[in-house]
Formats: structure tokens, C-alpha cells, sequence
């Protein structure tokens, strides 16, 4: 049990780091293909604010568009959305349960990501089929809204097919993503958004109307790309003149930092925990092995007697030991199926599997079958 | 025909700053179908001897021949492949695996062995019925009586069918009726053209045998 609870324990460590790390490596290339800092906006806005800004009607709406406005078509300073606060809700599809984000409790909504032209640029989108966004697709022609799917979708759909969602729009796919396009948003922790299961529609601020919450949700997630603070410092005496939101920014540098710091501290507190469990772990597994190597003594006696040999008992011990180390490893699988993290776990259980038989193994060879023979007697 | 032959046999025990010598230049030939007792006082030699000749120890010094093949130079898995088809052990405390039933202890040898045997099971079966124990084949070790412990060792002994038994002290744990009922099977083994090697201090036991050899200090002290 120890071992097993160890070796989920390094498990979830190898997850971490290899998560880490592939996220890491993904911002860093984002960062790095920008010439500016990327900065992302916390919303600080106490809540009854916010009821009031959703609530404020036509007012409200006006103020926001403002807001809008002077985010985006700020010559100081680019920008980009990526918007995920809205779901694609089709009621009536064939797409298997794998698609749904949360297929337990709504398995009719699928992952949706509005974006603006700019988005293309940062992250590079390309598609396998069909055509990425062109800018007319950002304006409001009042036709059908085209849509670029992810990957896995050309299973079920063809380029020029029809979705209509639930509330009734209706999208024309232009175009399928390559395999693992991706989007980070590092405001939402380390988590590297897939798009192969994705609906990617352009964002259409015309189409807007009277709902506050688009913009509330599109400014949200409205990404600035300055070396100035002195423009971030803009954007928020602009919504303080118009009595929206107050945020606080912050470079993707420093969020990067943040979650690193945050997951050295968790893996450290899981380390620490997996140490103590493992050495105790390898304690037991030692001992028991010593102790069924001592009272199983006459039994090794009797077979070496009749013909055994000192490899066979220790093949027995090694088939005893890694039988358990086997067992954890088959969780471990189970759990992280076949992955860099199932095959990390396994090379250290292995690791693990021969410090324990070490010392009882060299405690046997060292062992004459007579001196068996005399302590049995 | 002589099938053991040992020439200036000597070994010494090691402890620590300690030496203990308990062969010092013994000889012995034993030929096929002897049944010879191995006589002498206490930390003479006798055990040490009956073990290098049945493969489990080594000898320090001084040449050992089993069939004409010397096993000083043998490895450990040729040596445990001479243990498995060349001798069957019978010893004092009878070495049973105590939590194996008689048919599973009897089994032991047939596990290592080479042997082509049809059936293990026909065999070992074959085995109980001769030492009139197979209606006890299922009990386990722990719940049988000392002469019973001692039969299903000889039947241990013998399933692999052995050329040589050695047997060391094999009516030590029985009382007289029963030691009798032993040596009368060990005889029997004899008579069916097994070598048999008793090592004993019990001058009944030495009554069934065709020769006595005497170990003081340990040399063949006649």
C-alpha cells in the first residue's frame, strides 16, 4: 500500500512537471513571438459593481462599448481576444461524449473560443482543410457565421456544412485546425487549451446588441500587447471616467513566474509526503522480505536439498517483489494510461524495485546452502 | 564397483578469527550397492562428511569422484542437479515443509528434476503406496506422526529414484518400533539396488548395514 501510495504519489509529480513544462515551453514561444509584453486583466470589480454594470441597460451597454472602442482601436498600443466564457450548446448533434466539456452534467455544450483577427496572428493557427478566418469573417455580413472546427471534428462535419445551435444562429464551416492547435491563457493557470475538440467563431462585436454580458466577458479577455504601463494605466482611467471595472494587469512573464512558483511549492509538498511514504515504503518491503527470507529458511533448505538452487529462491523473491510493484504500476496505468508519466513511473518503480531486493538478495548469495541447512535444524 | 571415491579429504569452518577443522585427510570408497553406517563421536566429521558427499558443501582440500567425475571442480547448478538426481536425503528432523500437505512435500524433488517422468503425480502416488502412507497423501505435514514424517522424507527421498540415499541420523527423532519400521525400508532400498549411506551412533541402526566405518578426528579411524 505504501509503495502503491508512493508511487501515485511520483506519479502526480511526473504529471506536474511534464504539464509544467509543456506549458512553460508553449508561453514561452508566444512570448517570445511577440515583440512587446503580452498583459493579461484580472477583474477586481466587486460583484454589486458588476450587477450594476450588467444591469444598467442601455447606459451600461453605451459605457461598455466605449470601453470597447478604446481597448481595440487604440493606435498605442495591439491587442488580442480570446474569449471561452460562452459554450456551444447542439442539442441535436451526433458527436460522441468525448467532445462535451463537462459531458455529466451538460452533454450539449461544447468547448467554444471567440476570437478577434489578431489572435490568428499570435497563435498561429493553420488549418488542415478549408481556410483560416479572412477579416470580412469579423464583420457582420447577416448571413450564416463561419466557423473553423477543431481536428477531431472531420469526423462529423465537411467544409461548407451548416451547425445551428440551440439559440438558433448558424455557422458555415470554413475550415478544420491542424492536429493539437492549442491556446494558452495563463490567467486561468497552467492549463494548454486543445483545440482539436474546439468551435472557433470570430468575434463579431456588431452583433452584440443589448447584452451586457458580451462585453463584460470580451474586454475580460482582451489581451494587451505593450512594453508601456503608462497604456495599461489608460485603459484603466478610461473605465474608471466610465465607472466600469477596475483591473489589475499582469505580463504573461510574471503570471509564468507565478504558476511555476505555484507548482514548486505543490510538487515540493508532494515530494516531501512521497519521500517520507516511500522510505517507509521500502522500510516495510525490506523487512518483510528479511523476515519471509527467515522464516521461510527451512522451506529454502528443504528445496535446495532436493535439488533447488540459491537463484530460484531468489527468483522467487524478485517475482514477490515486483508482483507488487506491478500491481501499483497497473494503477498507475489505469490512472495516467499509456503516457510519458505512466512510463516515467514505471522506469522509477523499477528504481524502487531494486533498491528493496538488494540487500535480501546479497543477504542470500552470501548464504551456504549447509549454513540453511544448520540454522533450519 | 566403486561410485564414490574421496582421497585426502580435508575442510576447515572459518569463524571469524576461529578455525575449526573438521575433515583432516579422509579417505573413503564406497561402491554400488553398499550400505555402509558412518560411526564416530560427536564433532567428529560424520555430517560434514555425508554433506560434501551429497553435494550441499565443498571441501577444502583433498579430491572427491562421484561415477569417476571430480565434483571439486563442479559449479553451484551442476551441484544442485547432482543433489536432484543422484541422492535422496533423509535426515534427523526429517525436513518436511511443515505448511505442505505430503503430496506437495513429496513433490519438491520432481520440480527440479530432468528426469522424463509420464506422470508426477502416477509416481509420486506409486511412491506413498509403497511406504504405506497414500491415504495420507492430502494431510499436511504438521498433522502426521513421527514415523509417518519419516516415511513421506524416504518417499521424498526416493521419487526422483536416486542411485545413492544418504540418511543422516534417520531413527534419531523414533522411538525403537518405529526406527526399526525406517531401517526396515532403508534395507529394502538396498536390497532394490540403492547405495545407502547412514550416518548414526545407534548400534542398531549399524546392525542393518553390510559395513561400518568409524570417523574419530575427522580421518577413517578403521
Amino acid at each position: 500500500m505504501q509503495i502503491l501510495a508512493a508511487l501515485l504519489l511520483l506519479s502526480f509529480i511526473f504529471h506536474i512537471v511534464l504539464d509544467i513544462n509543456s506549458f512553460k515551453n508553449k508561453l514561452n514561444e508566444i512570448i517570445q513571438g511577440q515583440e512587446e509584453e503580452i498583459y493579461l486583466s484580472f477583474d477586481l470589480t466587486s460583484s454589486e459593481k458588476i450587477d450594476e454594470i450588467i444591469n444598467g441597460g442601455q447606459d451600461s451597454i453605451k459605457r461598455q462599448s466605449e470601453l470597447f472602442e478604446f481597448i481595440k482601436q487604440n493606435p498605442s498600443f495591439k491587442t488580442y481576444t480570446a474569449d471561452t466564457g460562452f459554450s456551444m450548446w447542439l442539442s441535436d448533434s451526433n458527436l460522441d461524449s468525448s467532445f462535451a466539456e463537462h459531458p455529466q452534467w451538460d452533454p450539449n455544450a461544447y468547448f467554444l473560443l471567440k476570437i478577434d483577427q489578431n489572435f490568428l496572428n499570435v497563435f498561429k493557427l493553420k488549418c488542415v482543410k478549408g481556410r483560416i478566418f479572412s477579416a470580412d469573417d469579423f464583420k457582420d455580413m447577416g448571413s450564416e457565421i463561419p466557423i473553423l472546427l477543431g481536428y477531431d471534428f472531420q469526423r462529423y462535419y465537411d467544409l461548407d456544412d451548416t451547425i445551428r445551435d440551440d439559440e438558433g444562429h448558424s455557422y458555415r464551416v470554413v475550415g478544420f485546425l491542424g492536429k493539437s492547435s492549442f491556446y494558452l491563457d495563463p490567467g486561468q493557470g497552467d492549463t494548454i487549451f486543445w483545440l482539436d475538440k474546439a468551435f472557433i467563431i470570430p468575434l463579431q462585436p456588431d452583433k452584440f446588441g443589448d447584452d451586457t454580458t458580451y462585453y463584460e466577458s470580451t474586454i475580460n479577455r482582451t489581451f494587451i500587447i505593450t512594453d508601456d504601463k503608462e497604456n495599461l494605466q489608460a485603459i484603466q482611467e478610461k473605465s474608471n471616467e466610465l465607472n466600469l471595472y477596475t483591473y489589475e494587469y499582469r505580463s504573461f512573464t510574471e503570471q509564468l513566474q507565478d504558476i511555476l512558483e505555484a507548482n514548486r511549492s505543490k510538487i515540493m509538498t508532494i515530494g516531501f509526503m512521497m519521500t517520507i511514504i516511500l522510505i517507509f515504503g521500502i522500510i516495510g518491503l525490506i523487512s518483510n522480505l528479511i523476515q519471509f527470507i527467515t522464516t521461510h529458511t527451512k522451506e529454502f533448505a528443504i528445496h535446495l536439498l532436493c535439488g533447488g538452487q540459491i537463484k530460484s529462491i531468489t527468483q522467487r523473491i524478485l517475482i514477490q517483489t515486483f508482483l507488487i510493484i506491478l500491481i501499483a504500476d497497473i494503477i498507475v496505468i489505469i490512472i495516467h494510461k499509456f503516457s510519458p508519466v505512466t512510463l516515467l513511473t514505471v522506469i522509477s518503480s523499477l528504481v524502487i524495485g531494486l533498491i528493496v531486493i538488494i540487500y535480501p538478495i546479497v543477504m542470500l548469495s552470501k548464504t551456504q546452502i549447509n549454513n540453511i541447512l544448520r540454522r533450519s535444524q | 564397483m566403486s561410485i564414490i571415491n574421496i582421497t585426502n579429504l580435508h575442510k576447515t569452518y572459518s569463524s571469524g578469527e576461529s578455525e575449526v577443522k573438521a575433515l583432516r585427510g579422509l579417505s573413503l570408497s564406497v561402491n554400488k550397492g553398499d550400505m555402509i553406517a558412518i560411526m564416530g563421536p560427536s564433532g567428529s566429521g560424520k555430517s560434514t562428511l555425508l554433506n560434501i558427499i551429497g553435494c550441499i558443501d565443498r571441501s577444502t582440500n583433498g579430491d572427491y569422484f562421484l561415477y569417476d567425475r571430480l565434483i571439486n571442480t563442479f559449479n553451484d547448478r551442476e551441484m544442485a542437479e547432482l543433489r536432484n538426481e543422484k541422492f535422496g536425503f533423509v535426515v534427523q528432523d526429517f525436513a518436511l515443509v511443515e505448511r505442505y500437505n505430503v503430496y506437495k512435500n513429496v513433490m519438491i524433488p520432481l520440480t527440479y528434476s530432468k528426469k522424463p517422468i509420464k506422470s508426477k503425480k502416477d509416481k509420486i502416488e506409486e511412491i506413498l503406496s509403497k511406504l504405506k502412507i497414500l491415504e495420507k497423501k492430502k494431510a499436511m505435514a504438521m498433522n502426521l506422526s513421527m514415523g509417518q514424517r519419516q516415511r513421506v522424507a524416504i518417499a521424498r527421498a526416493i521419487v526422483n529414484d536416486p542411485d545413492i540415499i544418504l540418511a543422516d541420523e534417520p531413527t534419531g527423532a523414533l522411538d525403537s518400533d518405529t526406527g526399526e519400521e525406517v531401517m526396515n525400508i532403508l534395507k529394502k532400498l538396498n536390497e532394490d539396488g540403492k547405495t545407502v549411506i547412514i550416518v548414526t551412533h545407534e548400534p542398531k541402526v549399524v546392525s542393518y548395514c553390510k559395513q561400518v566405518v568409524k570417523i574419530k578426528d575427522g580421518k577413517v579411524s578403521k
